[in-house]
């Protein structure tokens, strides 16, 4: 329980800490629930907030708000499809994202990996509807012996390209993560995620963020 | 400041619903010092050629500990109790390494058992006494007991709807001695 305490304060408090650096940082604070409906399906939801800190007057704003809800459809013991809805708040626009994933989960003595292909659709008044296509690999690795035990640490790295075809736009992001398990009902993780776009135009962007992800299973 | 507060109502509500007990059970890597003298007696005479892991595990059924290790291009696990009494010897074998009459038996008895099934990992196990052990695995010709053999196998399996992962142990005679659920943890994290 103690650290549990330990942690939640950490996840929030965690924002004064990062107010005191030098540079500009983008916090992404994220809790992802997962409801289980049957023996093959579940409900998902999340909640993801950006939140950006200037160095100069330690000013903190919000700029983005993602509220997402996805259908999962367990169609094997380790392939699923989910079928989702994001609501983005940015600034004073809304914009409305659905998506589709399959995943598939590979378990290999200690290692886990899984795969997920996605397609996304973005909808906004007055806007064009534009697509994107995401292809994401993650491995998890427990930190120590072969398995992940509740209040034991693990590290988990992502590598995903993304493509935007209106802007024929190819990101790449790369997300070391060190996790921690707190129950067997629930996973925190602590990393950066580092996005590099719009170098297939020469006009290389790099950004690097922190996120903090919790997430939680209700069975 | 409205979004940060449903954001934060939304985390309290899921925060209450984890206090649950859970089952205690752990796994981790451990120093040869930290292992039952017998235990480590037992490899040091048995010698393998490669480097031998350590790993304890705790329950709430007590604590055991484990050697992994390789030898000639097989995986082996050797478990000990807490006194550093030998428990088993688990050999990682292929399903084409195993002969005709074994695959048959094995076979009988996940049809037995699985409307459906996919072999995902066989174990032979070996149990009796630390020699008999040591003449089977190191092929020593001998007028000794043989250990007990039995086979660990990992299946993905169906019994009605729904696909699982079980642990089976099915001794020579081809009878399930023991069928388990494999739990596969929290995968959300690598699927959202």
């Amino acid at each position: 329980m103690k650290t549990k305490s330990l942690l939640f304060l950490t996840f929030f408090v965690g924002l004064n800490v990062f107010s005191q650096s030098n540079t500009d940082l983008v916090f992404l604070p994220k809790v992802v629930l997962s409801k289980k409906i049957n023996k093959v399906s579940k409900w998902v939801n999340s909640v993801e907030q950006r939140t950006i800190f200037y160095d100069e007057n330690l000013q903190l704003t919000h700029n983005l708000l993602d509220i997402s809800s996805i259908y999962s459809l367990k169609t094997s013991l380790n392939q699923s499809f989910n079928f989702g809805y994001i609501l983005r708040f940015r600034g004073t626009e809304t914009i409305h994202r659905t998506f589709q994933h399959y995943n598939i989960l590979q378990h290999y003595n200690a290692l886990k990996i899984g795969h997920r292909f996605a397609l996304e659709q973005f909808y906004q008044v007055k806007k064009q509807t534009t697509f994107r296509s995401r292809y994401r690999v993650s491995t998890e690795l427990p930190l120590n012996g072969e398995r992940i035990d509740v209040k034991e640490f693990y590290l988990k790295l992502g590598n995903e390209y993304l493509y935007a075809f209106a802007e024929k736009d190819l990101e790449i992001r790369l997300t070391p993560y060190l996790g921690y398990q707190v129950s067997a009902k629930d996973k925190i993780e602590f990393g950066i995620d580092y996005r590099v776009s719009n170098f297939i135009q020469n006009a290389t962007e790099n950004q690097f963020w922190f996120r903090a992800t919790w997430y939680i299973s209700l069975q | 400041m409205m979004k940060l507060k449903l954001v934060s109502i939304f985390i309290f509500l899921s925060f209450q619903t984890l206090t649950s007990q859970e089952k205690f059970e752990k796994e981790y890597r451990v120093n040869s010092e930290l292992v039952p003298k017998q235990a480590l007696q037992i490899l040091e005479t048995w010698n393998f050629p490669k480097k031998v892991k350590w790993y304890a595990e705790e329950s709430n059924i007590g604590k055991t500990f484990e050697a992994k290790t390789r030898f000639k291009k097989h995986k082996y696990s050797i478990e000990f109790n807490a006194k550093g009494e030998i428990l088993d010897v688990e050999k990682t074998v292929k399903l084409k390494q195993l002969s005709l009459e074994t695959k048959k038996v094995l076979k009988k008895a996940l049809q037995s058992s699985f409307k459906k099934y996919k072999i995902n990992k066989i174990q032979i196990q070996y149990s009796g006494t630390a020699t008999a052990i040591y003449n089977k695995i190191f092929q020593v010709k001998t007028e000794q007991a043989a250990p007990i053999l039995k086979y660990e196998i990992v299946v993905k399996g169906k019994k009605e709807s729904k696909q699982q992962l079980f642990e089976v142990l099915i001794n020579q005679n081809g009878e399930i001695e023991q069928e388990q659920k494999i739990r596969t943890g929290l995968t959300l994290n690598l699927e959202f």
